[in-house]
């Protein structure tokens, strides 16, 4: 693995006629080739500056961006464009254009002056078609794809300009939950199987955790944090970056939960999914579930179904489906009120 | 692949519906020519028993057939550049006030050509009048292209070009309206008569002028038709696929305006063509690509431009009002059959 794309010393910003803002600075960052990393980090803290930055869309303001080892400064546009593919947040919608055709476009950087595709050329787009998994969808009109079918093609578009580093800013931001883990999925794919250096900024936080080698993590400050989602957990960093109130971060279950526990303690005695979901129930009306000691209620779940028992107040209630758990506990709550 | 079967057939029924519309301009107006006599003229055969045919098709019917096809390939070329380069499905060539500025050109020169035109050239439109009018034509025109050029270098967003363009043309109709508000009776029928537009204003000795112009014009679309459709997608991805996006938008705007302009002092503000004929080649061929779209909308430009002027001369109807009048049906039957969408959603 050697490294594709490296910052130094990289400040990134706006530059207006009089004044520059700086947003962030200091940024000494590397990708090696193979390496998907996720870019973290709440809105405004300048993830996308960063990767236009990269991309060369923007100016740095101080620093450089070395590729393969080269100040990009000194690549001409078209030696850029055939190192570094993006797909940015903005959709592109193009009508009467096949996929196919929007896919040849990545082919600019690498054709003659009318913008003829060689068999060579048609190779490119058919393999980058297929590393996306869409050959069956290459002839509709583009406009016709839905959002999760058309962000494969911008991907793929991006890989037929054949660059060793894939940039992708919020790629996953209109997709529903399938296509947005199909499209993680993907990237994941590509940075193993086609050996490319991938920065992809996102808000799903739990697929970042899940599929990314390495976190950049902006804190509000505008400090940058770096290293593998396991260890940015375990010193607490991905708590502190999304910090905010009446949420916290569960390390366990790697994911954010709200912290309004107020109406007291709930114990769930049982084991399993369904044993996991009557506590799911249980927070949602505002109880904190806790292994053992004091507390309001006490669920039990039988075996392996969602048949369920709670004793409160020396009375037993039994039911069978979970909607008439959460009615409980709601009455029961509305009562203590 | 099925779609490049489908635009090779399209273009190659452009190219005869073309070569139709053009026999058929030659053919037609205040006398019949048989076709066999405009073949025989056209392949330098002479009028046989009728040399007047000669004379009719050599200094009249020619010069105008030629104006009609290079004008309407420029307005057709001028508004796809416009349309792809703002990402507007509504823009022409005269989106960035071109038109309006060679309208206050014809208007100084026809409407005050007592006072201020007499006093400046010291000539009286007379005989020579025509010329003046292209004069001022192209005079308007560059003022208004030489103010949205140096604009556009120093402006960020392509969408406030567009507007400053649209406001440039707001004031100089503004300054035209003062003009024609002011202006004698007899003068205003000159005026109303360039509005009307006309292709039969080329002269056989203006042609050596209008032609090179045009064919420039077009020669700059079909060299960057490449980047046109880098363009696509936006800027920011044309300029992260390698496209030099300012070097481009410069070039496409200079040679849209050119055309524009050239057109508009040669043959008057013909409108709709440069609107329409891009829309009816998306229609028709079922892409954006530019390498399929810039090809057929010279073809398409010159079919609907020699077709409107056949209808008009024969029938001494003003070209304007032909060219929306078959136009704008056709234009809606495309829109109507093609149900996904021509331009971006």
């Amino acid at each position: 693995m050697t490294v594709a794309l490296r910052t130094v010393d990289l400040a990134v910003g706006y530059r207006s006629r009089r004044a520059s803002t700086t947003v962030l600075e200091g940024l000494n960052l590397s990708v090696k080739t193979g390496e998907l990393v996720c870019l973290l980090g709440p809105n405004g803290t300048g993830k996308s500056t960063l990767l236009r930055t990269i991309a060369r869309i923007q100016t740095a303001l101080a620093g450089s961006v070395e590729i393969e080892g080269v100040d990009a400064a000194r690549l001409s546009r078209m030696e850029l464009a055939r190192r570094i593919g993006i797909v940015l947040t903005e959709r592109a919608m193009v009508g009467a254009l096949s996929a196919y055709r929007l896919v040849e476009l990545g082919r600019y950087p690498h054709l003659d002056w009318y913008g003829r595709l060689s068999p060579k050329d048609h190779d490119v787009v058919k393999r980058a078609i297929r590393a996306v998994s869409a050959e069956h969808l290459s002839s509709r009109d583009s406009n016709s794809l839905s959002d999760g079918e058309r962000q494969r093609f911008m991907i793929a578009r991006a890989l037929a300009q054949e660059p060793s580093i894939l940039l992708l800013d919020e790629p996953t931001a209109f997709l529903d939950v399938p296509s947005r883990v199909q499209v993680m999925g993907l990237l994941r794919h590509l940075a193993r199987d086609e050996n490319l250096a991938i920065v992809v900024s996102t808000h799903d936080l739990e697929l970042a955790l899940r599929m990314a080698d390495t976190l950049w993590l902006v804190a509000p400050g505008g400090q940058l944090h770096t290293g593998t989602p396991e260890d940015l957990i375990l010193d607490g960093s991905l708590a502190k970056a999304f910090q905010a109130e009446n949420i916290r971060f569960q390390p366990e279950e790697r994911a954010f939960r709200l912290s309004v526990n107020t109406r007291g303690r709930a114990i769930v005695r049982g084991a399993g999914l369904h044993a996991v979901l009557a506590a799911a129930v249980l927070e949602r009306e505002g109880y904190e579930v806790v292994p053992d000691g004091a507390c309001a209620f006490e669920v039990t779940v039988a075996l392996g179904s969602s048949q369920w028992e709670v004793v409160i107040k020396d009375r037993c209630h039994t039911g069978v489906n979970f909607s008439s758990l959460a009615e409980l506990v709601r009455r029961e709550s509305d009562e203590d009120a | 692949m099925a779609s490049h079967h489908r635009e090779s057939a399209v273009l190659a029924a452009l190219v005869v519906a073309l070569i139709v519309a053009f026999l058929l301009s030659l053919a037609l107006g205040s006398v019949w020519i048989p076709f066999e006599r405009v073949g025989a003229i056209l392949i330098g055969n002479g009028g046989g028993s009728n040399p007047e045919y000669s004379l009719i098709i050599q200094t009249v019917r020619l010069p105008r057939a030629l104006t009609a096809l290079l004008a309407g390939a420029a307005l057709g070329i001028a508004g796809l550049q416009m349309q792809t380069l703002f990402r507007n499905p509504l823009a022409d060539p005269f989106a960035l006030g071109i038109a309006s500025g060679a309208s206050l050109g014809v208007a100084l020169v026809v409407l005050t050509s007592g006072a201020a035109a007499a006093t400046i050239f010291g000539s009286n439109l007379g005989m020579a009048g025509d010329v003046w009018v292209t004069a001022g034509s192209i005079a308007g025109a560059a003022a208004a292209l030489s103010v949205v050029l140096a604009l556009s270098t120093r402006v960020e967003s392509p969408a406030t070009v567009l507007i400053v363009g649209l406001m440039f043309g707001y004031a100089a109709q503004a300054f035209t309206t003062v003009i024609v508000a002011g202006a004698e009776p007899a003068k205003l029928q000159d005026w109303v008569r360039w509005g009307f537009g006309s292709f039969g204003g080329v002269t056989r000795e203006q042609l050596p002028i209008f032609v090179p112009l045009i064919l420039a014009g077009l020669a700059i679309a079909a060299a960057t038709t490449k980047q046109l459709n880098a363009l696509l997608l936006g800027e920011s991805y044309a300029g992260s696929m390698g496209l030099n996006v300012r070097r481009i938008r410069f070039v496409t705007m200079a040679g849209a305006s050119i055309l524009g302009g050239v057109v508009t002092a040669f043959c008057g503000p013909v409108a709709f063509l440069g609107v329409a004929v891009p829309h009816m080649c998306r229609g028709l061929l079922g892409t954006s690509d530019h390498r399929a779209l810039v090809p057929a909308t010279v073809l398409m430009g010159g079919i609907v431009a020699l077709l409107a002027q056949v209808v008009s001369s024969s029938r001494s109807l003003p070209l304007n009002a032909i060219t929306s009048l078959i136009g704008a049906p056709f234009l809606v039957i495309v829109l109507m059959r093609n149900r996904r969408g021509v331009f971006t959603a």
